[in-house]
């Protein structure tokens, strides 16, 4: 089981999955969009693909906090 | 709940099966997690065969109990080598302290659960008609 930290312009939640779930399984649980956002797990920005893999085989550990960023940018944001 | 200690393995036995697991899974996910107050999920049990893991927010179990406890859930793992029988003892208690109270908590729910999904399946299939 891991911890993920479930982020967005407008929340903040706490997810924990299995290391066989995916980064989008985990929005879903934690009601979080994805669309036009760019979305990153512990920084590293994540394609579309990534999104479907498993938190293993993105490298995640057992027991590991991760971090679960979907960040919407405002016409205008840096 | 039973902790093991053989040569140098540990085994962790549930008195949850794993077919409960694996019912619940698909039928009433939320009856193997424990929620706070807020409705977050603060633990939770899961089933990954060969992938058992001990962590503070879960136990996956990988592996099915025999003799006795034929069926139940276990998590096998190995010791650091050399240690004294005691310090085996401890390094256990140490991983699993953490998890055994709520570990404990959903083996009273697990169960029961379980057998209401079990109930309400056999009695919607009893209530098939077939024309």
């Amino acid at each position: 089981m891991i911890k993920v930290l479930v982020k967005t312009n407008t929340t903040r939640q706490e997810v924990i999955a299995e290391v066989t779930e995916t980064p989008a399984q985990v929005f879903e649980k934690a009601n979080a969009g994805v669309s036009g956002a760019m979305v990153n797990l512990n920084g590293t920005v994540l394609s579309a693909t990534d999104l479907n893999s498993t938190f293993e085989q993105l490298g995640v550990a057992e027991g590991a906090t991760v971090n679960l960023n979907s960040i919407v940018k405002a016409d205008g944001a840096r | 709940m039973k902790l093991t200690i053989t040569g140098d393995a540990y085994a962790l036995t549930s008195t949850i099966k794993v077919d409960e697991i694996e019912l619940l899974k698909k039928y009433n996910p939320d009856a193997l997690s424990v929620k706070d107050k807020d409705g977050n999920v603060k633990f939770k049990v899961s089933y990954s065969e060969g992938k058992g893991s001990i962590t503070p927010y879960g136990v996956t179990f990988g592996g099915k109990g025999r003799g006795e406890s034929d069926g139940c859930a276990t998590v096998t793992g190995t010791l650091p080598a050399g240690l004294s029988t005691d310090e085996a003892k401890k390094y256990v208690a140490e991983l699993v302290g953490g998890v055994v109270a709520y570990l404990e908590q959903l083996e009273k729910d697990v169960t029961k659960a379980a057998e209401a999904v079990s109930t309400q399946r056999k009695k919607l299939i009893d209530g098939i008609t077939v024309a």
